[in-house]
């Protein structure tokens, strides 16, 4: 019943050996002439798919593979290669800054099980919205009157409804799975929630530190 | 493996600080990175030029030093024009202060706005007068090796635009360099100290007890102690260790947030001001000066040689003001008028704290996109001769509550990181990479003018995005987009790079052509932006038109035209050359005939004395170098026999 993990059939086409990421070949070096796009981001780092990514470990990959993909990399010297390494650089840094925050991460999972995407579907959980207009205007309110206790404690406020969103997220993407069409329609309420969470957290002036 | 990296098999690249005031070019070997120098030692060039009116242009120190005699035909501070359109210079006020005049370059397309300096003759656009300053640099280098330089890595401030970024890339060209890479300033001191630092790491870790230094993690920040440079903190390690690079240099401000481990330099987030340095601080002094004299004396200060005078006078306090508490100040306003003062240090870090309040807002707004607080970072690097003002040091320690870190010279460490990155791309730093990111957010302007973003700034490059267009009328065959770059909401409160113009499509009705438009960042942070028409797969061609930049046209015609001013150049030095040999060979040639002219056959003497007066005169008034250079082969030829009699005269004379 249960799907196969995506395995990496992917052979070198320069070595014919396996490569731990299509990226490039760890063995030979030679840069994998398929465009990125064609792996799962996942695939990109050889790593599991998963919402539990080791953050450590998806680091270590990027920096790893970055030493063999990035265009400062010396001896390309056909504009070819110059191109797949700006291609293949631009597709791991972007696959890298989705896989490694938990929203992002989470977004590309939805996705991924055929969710809604934030077009289809701009609800949020029950009254959040009526919230975030009044916590808006109380912002504004103690912005103007440069209260900066008020301002702390609104922060404070709409951090700990951001860090419950982010809890329910990962309760979500770990729980029954993502095929569940209930599971993606709350994953997409509580993904397009912490937008709100996040603008209404930029708006908040910092007060000068001294 | 491959040996032959080293020496004289590949080709040399340079490093190059193009700075507002001052420029460098440093290059790098195995033992590291090196400054070249002057015959004087000097490595920093004054970025200041002098436009003669017979076309010959003086740049460096010469230029500098009669800046005031000559204030009209002195351009300096150019980089602060660079990619910047001239409506957009005079609202901002940024030409208020500069005694040489810009004007708008007249231009074809309506929307494009190029400023342009009239250097007498005619106008220069700031990339062709950057390539005068690197094209000296470059020379500078092509002595020490003995051979042509063509390629470069030169810096420019992170927090410079998409039009900045190609601006500084044209000047490059247009001097006749292959700009291989475009590297941030902040990042390029990053990777001097890193290598540094890592050295010194290891050299500490050698000396360390075992076990000492490793137990707590959080060890208590090390205190710069009295009279020797801090050293990075034990514990830390040269794993993962965050630092702040804090650049004030001479018209801009950069801070980086970076991450080191193992050898890759990662730029976690930037932020600045292109339009604040140690240009606007000297400003500041430069005010005090005028409106006291205005009060004392009722003179308002309009020629523009005692406004350069008052603003070398400037600078000049404010680099006395950092050893001293006070600097005295003295104006001859002629007339036996004499405006006097002296200004106290405390004055001056009141003229100027608006200023440094800017700076730290960029360094909160940096660690918050960084998302560190400023307790994790484990340095702070200081670059720029700014960073010396002993106000800006306690600052920036009262901010991330440390001294701040400054081994190296912080006028010379940004060169010396281009030399570094220009290793790291010859294969001589095989351990160390570069990963930074773009400074302001890329986008398109919207449907009433909005600016959609498609890049979000602090976006680690290179990366892309792309986007779908279609027409809106039957059998539209063109697609324009505008592309602005900026955080602000509106298209018109950012900046435009440029109008992008998809040609060519294929008549269909309205909304049906699915054009995919991809805008590539490089590692540059240089937009590339290419289109494909989905249904035929075909590429559509695109036409860019820079607002405030110029055309891939313009720059080789530019650099055509400085090849053959380097010509006419080359012209004057040949015949200067020509004309020192001639008479040098023809004094020679008289000291022997005098001395054995005797001994000669007489027709022979007659048709060299001859030769002789005959090429004289050609040397000195001749303006074909050509023509002097065969009659002088010419008469070497002929006195091969004079000197063969003279060497035996000699001979014979020798006891």
């Amino acid at each position: 019943m249960a799907t196969e993990t995506k395995t990496h059939p992917v052979l070198c086409t320069q070595c014919r050996q396996p490569m731990d990421s299509p990226v490039c070949c760890a063995g030979c070096g030679a840069l994998n002439a398929l465009p990125p796009s064609m792996f799962t981001y996942f695939e990109l780092f050889g790593i599991e798919q998963t919402y539990d990514v080791d953050p450590d470990e998806l680091r270590r990959k990027y920096l790893d593979l970055s030493r063999s993909i990035h265009p400062d990399v010396a001896g390309r010297n056909s504009d070819q290669e110059r191109k797949q390494a700006l291609a293949l650089s631009s597709g791991l840094n972007r696959a890298y800054d989705t896989l490694r925050n938990p929203v992002s991460r989470a977004e590309y999972l939805l996705q991924f099980a055929g969710g809604p995407s934030p077009a289809d579907d701009k609800t949020v959980p029950g009254e959040m919205l009526a919230e975030v207009m009044m916590l808006r205007e109380e912002i504004d309110e103690a912005a103007r009157a440069s209260d900066a206790a008020a301002l702390k404690s609104i922060k404070a406020d709409v951090t700990s409804r951001h860090d419950e969103a982010l809890a329910r997220i990962t309760a979500i993407c770990h729980g029954a799975g993502l095929a569940d069409p209930a599971a993606q329609k709350e994953l997409r309420q509580q993904l397009n929630a912490i937008k709100y969470w996040n603008n209404l957290l930029d708006q908040i002036p910092t007060p000068v530190e001294t | 493996m491959d040996s032959s990296q080293t020496g004289n098999m590949s080709e040399i690249i340079i490093g190059i600080d193009l700075g507002t005031t001052h420029s460098l070019v440093a290059y790098c070997d195995q033992a590291g990175p090196h400054i070249i120098r002057d015959q004087n030692g000097e490595g920093r060039l004054p970025s200041v030029l002098r436009f003669e009116p017979d076309g010959t242009v003086v740049v460096g120190w010469e230029a500098r030093t009669h800046a005031v005699e000559q204030p009209r035909s002195t351009v300096f501070s150019i980089k602060r024009l660079m990619g910047r359109g001239y409506d957009e210079l005079v609202a901002a006020g940024a030409l208020e202060h500069l005694p040489y005049p810009v004007v708008k370059r007249g231009s074809e397309t309506p929307g494009r706005d190029i400023a342009a300096v009239d250097v007498g003759e005619k106008l220069l656009t700031p990339p062709e007068i950057s390539a005068l300053i690197l094209r000296e640099l470059r020379e500078r280098a092509s002595r020490q090796f003995g051979r042509e330089v063509r390629k470069a890595v030169i810096t420019v401030p992170a927090y410079f635009d998409d039009a900045q970024r190609q601006a500084t890339r044209d000047a490059g060209q247009i001097a006749g360099l292959e700009v291989l890479r475009i590297v941030n300033e902040p990042t390029a001191a990053a990777l001097a100290y890193g290598l540094g630092v890592r050295g010194q790491l290891r050299a500490r870790a050698v000396e360390r007890p075992p076990g000492a230094g490793t137990t707590t993690d959080g060890s208590a920040p090390a205190r710069g102690r009295a009279g020797s440079p801090q050293t990075p903190d034990p514990g830390a390690g040269d794993d993962d260790s965050l630092i702040a690079v804090y650049d004030l240099g001479g018209g801009t401000f950069d801070v980086s947030i970076l991450r080191l481990c193992g050898g890759v330099f990662e730029v976690l987030s930037t932020h600045g001001n292109t339009r604040l340095g140690g240009d606007d601080l000297d400003r500041e002094i430069v005010t005090l000066i005028y409106n006291e004299i205005e009060r004392e004396f009722g003179i308002n200060i309009d020629s523009p040689a005692t406004q350069q005078g008052i603003r070398s006078l400037a600078e000049n306090v404010k680099i006395r003001l950092t050893p001293a508490e006070s600097a005295a100040v003295e104006v001859d306003l002629g007339r036996g008028r004499v405006y006097r003062r002296t200004i106290a240090r405390a004055e001056f870090e009141r003229l100027i704290a608006h200023w440094i309040d800017k700076t730290l807002t960029s360094c909160r707004q940096a660690l918050r996109d960084a998302k560190v607080a400023a307790g994790d970072i484990r340095q702070v690097v200081l670059v720029g001769g700014c960073t010396r003002i002993p106000y800006v040091r306690r600052r920036v320690e009262e901010l991330f509550k440390r001294a701040p870190y400054t081994a190296l010279n912080p006028d010379e460490v940004v060169a010396l990181g281009a030399a570094v990155q220009a290793g790291i791309l010859a294969g001589l730093e095989k351990d160390a990479l570069l990963l930074d990111v773009i400074p302001l957010s890329l986008g398109i302007e919207t449907m009433g003018g909005a600016m959609g973003k498609l890049i979000l700034r602090n976006t680690r490059i290179p990366c892309q995005a792309t986007e779908r267009f279609s027409t809106f009328v039957d059998g539209q065959t063109n697609v324009k987009i505008n592309v602005l770059q900026g955080e602000r909401e509106l298209a018109k409160d950012c900046r435009s790079l440029g109008e992008f113009e998809l040609r060519g499509l294929p008549p269909m009705p309205a909304g049906i052509p699915k054009i995919l438009v991809t805008f590539l960042v490089d590692e540059n942070g240089i937009l590339n932006v290419s289109a494909i028409e989905e249904r035929s797969r075909k590429a559509t061609s695109i036409q860019i038109a820079p607002t405030h930049g110029l055309t891939p046209e313009e720059v080789r015609r530019m650099e055509l035209e400085s090849y053959e001013h380097a010509r006419e150049d080359m012209t004057a030095h040949r015949l200067i050359d020509l004309r020192n040999q001639i008479a040098f060979d023809t004094a020679k040639a008289e000291q022997m005939l005098a001395k054995v002219g005797d001994e000669l056959d007489p027709p022979y003497r007659t048709e060299i004395e001859q030769a002789m007066r005959e090429l004289r005169r050609l040397g000195e008034t001749s303006m074909d170098p050509d023509a002097m250079h065969r009659a002088l082969n010419a008469f070497d030829r002929k006195a091969v026999q004079l000197a063969e009699r003279a060497i035996v005269s000699t001979l014979r004379a020798e006891p």
